[in-house]
């Protein structure tokens, strides 16, 4: 599966991908914004990608590819949508920390959630975004995400609490 | 449990076996159906989207009286196909199978949140097809000999129900 968009290309994940998705968990920068604790053996890496390559209406992973060089730079994901619902969670990592501030986190954002409106038939997508992670946040509404609420100490990480901001886009919304 | 007005729409539980095993010895049961019916299937876990099949219970007496349900839905489509049997012959042309299709397809678009629900339907079966155009079922494909039942070809007919076009 090949999804062409603005800037990138969304994927399905394949097995290679575990050596990319190793480099990027190495960097503390892309593990800082993640829920992700501890180190990941290239096991773990490994078959957290083979999950990804059986793809469902409640998991739906993409490896990003960028437009211009055909590269990987990161990942997406579609989770936890139900079809009565049609609400998914949606992830964004962009593990190629030398294309942040280009537009690639928003252009995956959109793809990945035209995708999901087109393609899945769902009716919302969600997501939680620690809530000094501005970077994020501003991308996230420039696909037309927004805030509806925020969820006070939700994440502990790096010896303290983290607000989160719940943000949303129904379908109709996006930018 | 889903109510209508003269039925209950209820999981399936051990014991209503032993009625399906009578309503399939009845020859007017099984003249209509479109496959062999086989053993009752009594899930073990939740009724679920993939999975919503029911006995049908007559609410004022508390009786087994049939079997209905949705089954193949796809999430991304929102469509899936309706079944009914009304077993027990005594609840036959008194409204019970009309009562039956339209709870279970208010329940199809009121909580399984389908956008449509299809179904097929032996095109000799003319009870059927006025029950469901009742309902409001429009026939859609004339499937020509599409099923082999005690030797000969039948036609059959695939017939779709819109949300707004449910009555």
């Amino acid at each position: 599966m090949r999804y062409v968009a603005d800037l990138v290309t969304l994927r399905s994940p394949e097995p290679g991908d575990a050596e990319h998705h190793a480099r990027w968990f190495a960097d503390p920068e892309v593990t800082r914004t993640l829920a992700l604790r501890y180190p990941l053996s290239p096991d773990a890496v490994a078959q957290r990608v083979a999950e990804g390559t059986r793809p469902s209406f409640a998991d739906r992973r993409f490896t990003v590819l960028a437009n211009d060089t055909g590269a990987a730079v990161g990942y997406t994901a579609l989770k936890g949508a139900t079809p009565e619902n049609r609400d998914a969670e949606l992830d964004v990592v962009l593990g190629e920390r030398s294309l942040w501030g280009r537009g690639y986190g928003t252009a995956a954002t959109r793809a990945t959630c035209r995708y999901g409106f087109d393609r899945v038939g769902l009716h919302r997508v969600h997501l939680w975004a620690l809530a000094d992670d501005a970077r994020a946040v501003r991308a996230y509404e420039r696909a037309g995400f927004v805030t509806e609420g925020r969820a006070r100490d939700r994440i502990f990480k790096d010896g303290r609490w983290h607000d989160c901001l719940l943000m949303g886009l129904l379908a109709g919304e996006l930018r | 449990m889903i109510s209508g007005e003269l039925v209950t729409l209820r999981a399936r539980r051990p014991g209503d076996e032993e009625h399906a095993a009578r309503w399939y010895d009845d020859p007017e049961t099984t003249r209509w159906l479109l496959n062999d019916a086989g053993p009752y299937e009594i899930p073990a876990g939740m009724t679920t989207f993939a999975d919503a099949r029911f006995t049908v219970d007559d609410t004022a007496t508390g009786t087994p009286i049939g079997t209905a349900g949705l089954v193949n839905a796809s999430p991304e489509h929102r469509r899936a196909t309706a079944f009914l049997v009304i077993g027990d012959a005594a609840f036959r042309g008194r409204g019970y199978g009309f009562d039956t299709m339209r709870t279970l397809c208010r329940f199809a678009f009121d909580s399984m949140n389908l956008a449509k629900v299809e179904l097929e339907v032996l095109a000799g079966n003319d009870r059927a097809v006025a029950l469901y155009e009742r309902v409001g079922f429009v026939r859609e494909v004339h499937r020509r000999r599409a099923l082999w039942v005690e030797g000969e070809w039948h036609d059959e007919y695939l017939m779709g129900l819109f949300r707004e076009e449910l009555r």
